[in-house]
Formats: C-alpha cells, structure tokens, sequence
C-alpha cells in the first residue's frame, strides 16, 4: 500500500467502509507515514465541515409551526367556501321563486301556465308546487317571507365572502 | 474519526408507517402531518440545498414543499417511500424557486455569513472562511455527487436511503460520495487562495 492509494482509501476507511484487512493496511501506513496523517486530517476536518453545515439548517420546530399555521389556514377557507357556496344556491333558489311568485301575482299566470303545460309533466310539476305555495298561507305572507329569507341569504354570502378575502391574502 | 449516521433521514422504521401517517394526516389528524413534517424535514432541506446552496430562499422553499405534500396527500399511492415522495417535490420547488430567481439575487454565503457567527472573532472567521470555501466548492461538484453528499450529511440518510432516493445502486451512492469528497479536497485546495471574479452560482 503506497500513499497514491491512500487518497482513494482514507475516505471509506473514515465511512467505515474498508474491509477487515485494508482497515489494518491503512492503520498500519498512516502510522508511520506523516503525509498521510496529513491527508487523513484533511478529510477529517471535510467530513466536520460538511457535517457542522446541519447548524445552518432552519430548525424543524419553526417549519412545522409555520406549515401548520397555513394548514389549518387551508381548512378555514375550505370550510368557508362551503359556508359561501351552499348560501350562493339558496339565493339564486330564492330569487327564481320570488321573480315566479311575482310574475304569477301580475295575472300574468295564465300564459305562464300555458307555456308549463307544453312543457307537460315537468312543467306540471312546477305548476303544482305554485298552486300549493298560493294555497297555504295566502301569496303576501310566502313572498314576504321568501324575500326576507333571499334578503338574510345574500348577508351571508356577503360576510362569507368578506372572511374568504381576508383569509386568501395567505392562500395555501 | 468515523461519523454514525444510522439513517436519521426519516424516522427509524417510517417506511412501514408511511402509509398509515398518511392515512391519519388524510382523516385530519394535524399530529400525524407534523411527524411527517419531522421526519421528513432533513431530507427536504438537503434537496432544497443541492439545487439553491445556503440561500435565503431555503425556508420559504421548506414550507412550500410541505404545504405542496399537505395538499398532495390524498395522490400518494405508496410505490416509493414518503422520504422519496418528498424528496423530488423539495427538488422540484427548489428548482421552480431558481427559475425565478433574479439575476442580482446574491446567495447567503457570499453576503451574509460575516454578519452569522458568533463563535470568538478569530475562530468565527476560520469556520466562516472554511464554510464560504466549501458552499463554493460544492456547488462544482458533478449534480449526482453532489446530492448524495447533501443527503448523507444534511439529510443523515443511509447509504440504502440515499440509494432509494436516488434511484441507483448502493454501490454508486458509494462511488458518488467517496468520489466527491476527494473532489471536494481538490476544490477547497484550490480556493485557498482569494477568489477572483466573485459569485460563481450554478
């Protein structure tokens, strides 16, 4: 064994990676030749440096502080993206109902009608469902109440919709 | 002097809980992601690190890489391991993060060490100068010998680990970091002396 190979084989005698009897070759070398003392010193203080680079590393504590602070951000805004969509529906459900208890209140129902029975068991559905609105309770309290009902709705998207925006200057 | 590194780089044993973290963390168990985010954190960093060096970008880079694992959960199907998983999305963000980089952007090393240590002012300024040099004289290093350094002694990964990542042999992990070591001596030898010209990024 010469110092040529030395260069080769401190490196893995350092990782602990030379077999039983090159471990011995190597040992019984470096302690008689200074050069390669040197050599190993070099190598030793490479693997320190590479290894004092960890105390660079931003520490996990704050990652996972950090990660999980726009995780549960996340989750907020998906709730409230329910809490907005599902109000969203109401409203336009609303709204057609207003416009078609409206329409029908003008003495406009019978061309409405008409065109419902065209449209024949669907259309009759609908005209159904109008029929019982207008028959149970009197036309004035059930558009009062679905206007109301459409007026509180339309709040609510409007809050939603307000926390959604103050949530999304974080988005995830 | 023989440094034990006993794959730290994820949790012992957190290949066979993979899947299991992952399907607590998908039922909304915030426990579960943070051990995720432990274990995995070494090997993270270690990828981000091959691709932007000591960079100021490196934690906004970290977070990102989680958040992307946090939201990718549900299409992690188990053919690698989760260190592996993990591994090429940090890769990959890093290298998005680069691609945005500004020309003049400056890395940490050559601006910001100085202001870092805070060692006694001699001793300080060795480790820093020693630091600088070898940040440098990584950033030469062939891409493949580079990362398997960065992830035996960042990421304290296994030789297996490493392998499994890399997706190459074990005795190539071995060559790359035998390899790379010596080149590394080389390269720090010849930046002893003062660096002309200044920032050599990749």
């Amino acid at each position: 064994m010469n110092c040529t190979d030395m260069e080769g084989l401190i490196p893995l005698y350092l990782d602990g990676e030379l077999a039983g009897d090159d471990t011995v070759r190597v040992k019984e070398h470096l302690s008689r030749c200074p050069a390669c003392r040197k050599l190993l010193e070099e190598f030793e203080l490479i693997e320190l440096a590479l290894t004092d680079r960890r105390e660079d590393m931003p520490p996990p504590a704050a990652t996972i502080d950090a990660v999980m602070s726009r995780v549960r951000l996340h989750r907020y805004r998906m709730i409230v993206d329910r809490m907005v969509s599902v109000p969203v529906l109401a409203s336009v459900l609303f709204l057609t109902v207003t416009l078609a208890l409206i329409i029908y209140r003008n003495d406009v129902s019978s061309l409405f009608a008409l065109d419902l029975e065209a449209q024949g068991v669907l259309g009759g559905l609908v005209q159904r469902f109008v029929d019982l609105l207008m028959l149970s309770g009197g036309t004035d309290l059930w558009t009062l109440a679905i206007v109301l009902g459409g007026v509180t709705v339309a709040i609510l998207c409007m809050i939603g919709l307000t926390v959604r925006s103050a949530l999304g200057e974080n988005r995830v | 002097m023989v440094i034990p590194l006993q794959g730290a780089c994820a949790l012992q044993g957190a290949g066979n809980n993979d899947h299991e973290l992952v399907a607590r963390a998908l039922r909304g168990s915030q426990g579960a992601f943070r051990t995720i985010i432990e274990a995995n954190h070494s090997v993270a960093v270690a990828a981000i690190r091959t691709v932007l060096g000591d960079s100021d970008e490196v934690e906004d880079v970290l977070q990102n890489t989680f958040i992307k694992v946090y939201r990718g959960l549900a299409g992690f199907r188990g053919g690698a391991r989760l260190s592996t998983w993990i591994y090429r999305i940090a890769r990959n963000e890093a290298i998005n993060a680069l691609s945005r980089r500004r020309p003049d952007h400056a890395r940490v090393d050559d601006l910001e060490l100085e202001a870092r240590g805070n060692d006694s002012p001699e001793d300080g300024l060795a480790k820093r100068q020693l630091r600088e040099r070898l940040e440098h004289a990584l950033s030469r290093l062939d891409e493949e010998q580079h990362v398997a350094l960065e992830l035996r002694y960042l990421g304290e990964c296994s030789y297996s680990e490493i392998a499994e990542i890399m997706d190459i042999p074990m005795g190539t992990v071995k060559t790359h970091i035998h390899r790379g070591k010596k080149a590394l001596r080389r390269l720090l030898r010849d930046l002893r002396t003062p660096r002309a010209g200044g920032g050599d990024d990749r």
